[in-house]
């Protein structure tokens, strides 16, 4: 008797605590979100909000699927927020087909079951015609459910390699693959000058492949990996690793993992006299870095980064509107990946003649590749479609030609330590990988 | 605007209520009937998963990282799921179930965790935190419509969890949970009229573990893909607040609980005003679940259909409850 009381009591402080816990994983998530102001009206919403403008005819839902809450928690909200932006700027020019864009949004908690359960929610009750803004694995999870019922899948961050040669059909990025990553650093490496390089990365999914595409690229450029050392991420040292790499006396050494291993590893290697020149992943070019292992040991270490134009004046008057717009900085989270992304789909719709995913996903690529006038707006490429004229979007965040599977090529830059800073060394337009 | 599909919304959360209705149904063998407090449901659940990937899986190409790959028909992996599940736990109950109460969950859990991370490292097993993609769903084939199939594969999952219900009842009312209960009530009298507790208790222990093994092969057969991070520890906590707001012990109340669970978590998604809004608002879904929770144990302790009893409760004062076995009033079967 006694003891089932004990078991309930026991029963219930753990469940209590577990969602507890939760709660405070999403409460995380919730604190990290900017307060945008002035997007009371916003055109997310069920019943409660219309979106501006008089809706002619009926609206266009589309639904905004990312992560609120969970692991990735701190992206939704700038996503939704860029997604918002552009959804409005159509809105105000009035509309696609003349009807305005409604977005409906889900939270998918980081979670692959969240995230089917709000594809299904968002393509059955709300009858969206394309989901925007779920990473790698839910976008691998929702796209055949998409596929099935003519609903365009997009994101703007997805790097999966899985999508390179399979996706497409009903499915776009406006992110370049993770592959396009390990291209950039072989090139880098080879372009400094390096024969033979040793790689050493951490064995997750991200550099894992990663370094797949660093091997196949270095390779056909005519260079040698004379060592290739994964390791178990979140060790106290690496020196077993590292002994491992010195034994194949490489010329450099290419990095592929997050700031903590880094960290550690680059000042194990330091501490142990390997002074050999070092290629780090993106995942470290983060001025971060410097704090974590000083400012000698990043001496000299180059890395590479995907990296808008954000030179260009399209880019800056961009930047301006959302900083404005969101009191925030939109630069870092893939902001102009989710906001290409909607002006991509509004206009392969305006192309198409029909509010549908299948005009969208017929017609994507039409509107955002060349040959064509470029239009660097919705109303610019409006204006041009309706004056019967082929249309190349060029984004914000990049050119936005799309190959035959939904994968865009980015443009990057090579960036080396320099005085505690990272310093560009070069800029790889999108055009670079054009062969 | 746009095309209206309630279908779809709705035979998916028929969907996910039969699978976690399966894992309430496993859950309940083991906590309910048998009194084993176990925090490790998502450890068995996701070793059936990965023992329905690997047995159906293609053969590895040059660019994955698994060795395993068999890629044997579906029904294989239907049998493979509670087959290795079930053998999972055995190992796992092997030792743990000489604990007791609040160790063998401690133990339990841990057990699921250090699996979770066994799967996420062992890429040459599991393909790693890349996993597999694309899977294969049964019968689908022989659907030329999604549409019909969404419903075809929310009927096979009600046709799983229905004739596991059957079985599980069946065995609630014969000798074997009769003596699960009488262990779970009172160990020592149990053993003083010969039943093997420790054997019993591996018995429903494995046979949990089985069961949730078939959900496990649908669960994953619905999702098409799987990754680690799918089996995390709010399975558990998810499978045992419905446990909780059901009733334990009665397996009808299992299914309830996950109904009730699952479908006031999706009618939250009604309730939304903004996408500002929405990060706010997902958090609190989660306290609004833990209110429910607090309010049904606080009105209705037992669940809300409390387990049936040989004896009639109502007969004897509620604080005395379990002392009904020795001074039974009014028998009921």
């Amino acid at each position: 008797m006694k003891r089932r009381r004990e078991f309930n009591l026991f029963l219930i402080l753990m469940l209590v605590l577990a969602l507890a816990i939760l709660a405070g994983c999403g409460g995380g998530g919730a604190t990290t979100t900017t307060a945008a102001p002035g997007t009371e009206t916003t055109a997310a919403g069920n019943e409660s909000t219309a979106s501006t403008g008089a809706p002619s005819g009926g609206d266009i839902p589309i639904g905004i699927l990312t992560s609120y809450t969970g692991e990735m928690g701190a992206f939704g909200v700038p996503w939704f927020n860029a997604a918002k932006m552009a959804a409005d700027e159509v809105n105000a020019a009035g509309g696609v087909l003349g009807k305005q864009i409604k977005l409906y949004t889900e939270d998918d908690r980081s979670s692959v079951e969240e995230g089917i359960k709000g594809a299904r929610k968002l393509i059955g009750a709300n009858g969206v015609v394309a989901i925007h803004g779920p990473i790698s694995d839910i976008l691998l999870a929702i796209w055949p459910i998409a596929k099935e019922n003519k609903v365009m899948a997009t994101s703007p961050a997805a790097g999966t390699t899985k999508l390179d040669e399979t996706g497409g059909d009903y499915e776009f990025r406006t992110v370049p693959s993770d592959s396009f990553d390990g291209k950039v650093a072989a090139l880098v490496l080879w372009e400094n000058g390096y024969k033979e390089i040793g790689m050493i990365y951490e064995n997750d999914e991200g550099r894992q492949s990663i370094s797949a595409a660093v091997r196949k690229e270095f390779e056909a450029l005519g260079g040698k990996i004379v060592v290739d050392v994964p390791f178990t991420p979140r060790q106290p040292t690496y020196s077993a690793e590292l002994k491992k790499v010195a034994s194949a006396n490489p010329q450099a050494v290419w990095l592929g993992s997050g700031q903590e291993s880094g960290a550690v590893l680059l000042k194990d290697a330091k501490q142990r006299g390997y002074n050999w020149k070092w290629m780090v992943s993106s995942d470290l070019a983060v001025p971060e870095m410097f704090d974590l292992v000083g400012k000698d040991t990043l001496e000299g270490v180059l890395t590479e980064m995907p990296s808008a134009e954000t030179s260009t004046p399209e880019f800056q008057a961009w930047a301006k509107r959302f900083q404005e717009l969101f009191n925030a900085e939109p630069t870092g989270g893939f902001q102009s990946n989710s906001y290409d992304a909607i002006i991509v789909m509004a206009l392969a719709m305006e192309k198409g003649g029909a509010a549908t995913g299948e005009a969208i996903n017929q017609n994507y690529r039409d509107v955002s590749n060349p040959p064509g006038e470029k239009v660097f707006t919705f109303k610019d490429g409006v204006a041009a479609l309706k004056a019967g004229k082929d249309i190349d979007y060029e984004g914000v965040s990049g050119p936005l030609d799309f190959d035959a599977h939904g994968n865009v090529t980015g443009s990057y830059v090579s960036m080396i330590g320099k005085d505690g800073k990272w310093t560009q060394l070069k800029f790889y337009p999108a055009s670079t990988w054009e062969q | 605007m746009g095309n209206l599909n309630l279908g779809l919304f709705i035979s998916g959360i028929v969907t996910i209520i039969a699978i976690y209705g399966i894992l309430a149904l496993s859950l309940n063998l083991k906590f309910g009937v048998a009194g084993l407090i176990d925090l490790g449901v998502v450890g068995y659940f996701a070793v059936g998963a990965y023992a329905f990937v690997l047995t159906t899986a293609p053969p590895p190409s040059e660019l994955s990282h698994y060795s395993i790959g068999l890629g044997m028909p579906l029904w294989v992996g239907f049998i493979a799921a509670p087959v290795a599940a079930g053998l999972f736990s055995f190992l796992v109950g092997l030792p743990a179930l000489r604990l007791s109460g609040e160790y063998l969950a401690i133990a339990t859990y841990a057990a699921a965790e250090v699996l979770r991370a066994v799967f996420t490292n062992e890429d040459w097993l599991t393909n790693g935190v890349v996993g597999f993609n694309n899977l294969r769903q049964p019968f689908r084939g022989a659907f030329a419509s999604g549409d019909v199939y969404q419903y075809f594969f929310m009927a096979l999952s009600l046709a799983v969890l229905f004739i596991l219900f059957l079985i599980l009842s069946r065995l609630h009312w014969g000798p074997f949970g009769r003596a699960l209960r009488a262990i779970r009530e009172n160990e020592q009298v149990a053993l003083s009229v010969g039943k093997n507790v420790t054997k019993l208790r591996i018995k429903a222990f494995v046979l949990g573990g089985a069961v949730s093994g078939f959900a496990a092969a649908l669960y994953v057969s619905f999702a098409t893909l799987i990754v680690p991070t799918m089996f995390v520890s709010e399975v558990t906590w998810t499978v045992w607040i419905a446990l909780v707001i059901g009733g334990t012990g009665n397996y009808v109340g299992a299914l309830v609980g996950t109904a009730v669970l699952v479908t006031a978590q999706e009618l939250t998604r009604f309730f939304q005003a903004s996408a500002d809004l929405a990060s706010v608002l997902a958090a609190s879904r989660l306290i609004a679940m833990g209110l429910i929770l607090i309010v049904i144990i606080r009105f209705r302790p037992r669940g809300i259909l409390p387990e049936r009893h040989y004896v009639d409760t109502k007969a004897v004062p509620v604080a005395e409850s379990t002392a009904q076995a020795v001074s039974p009033k009014r028998v009921v079967e």
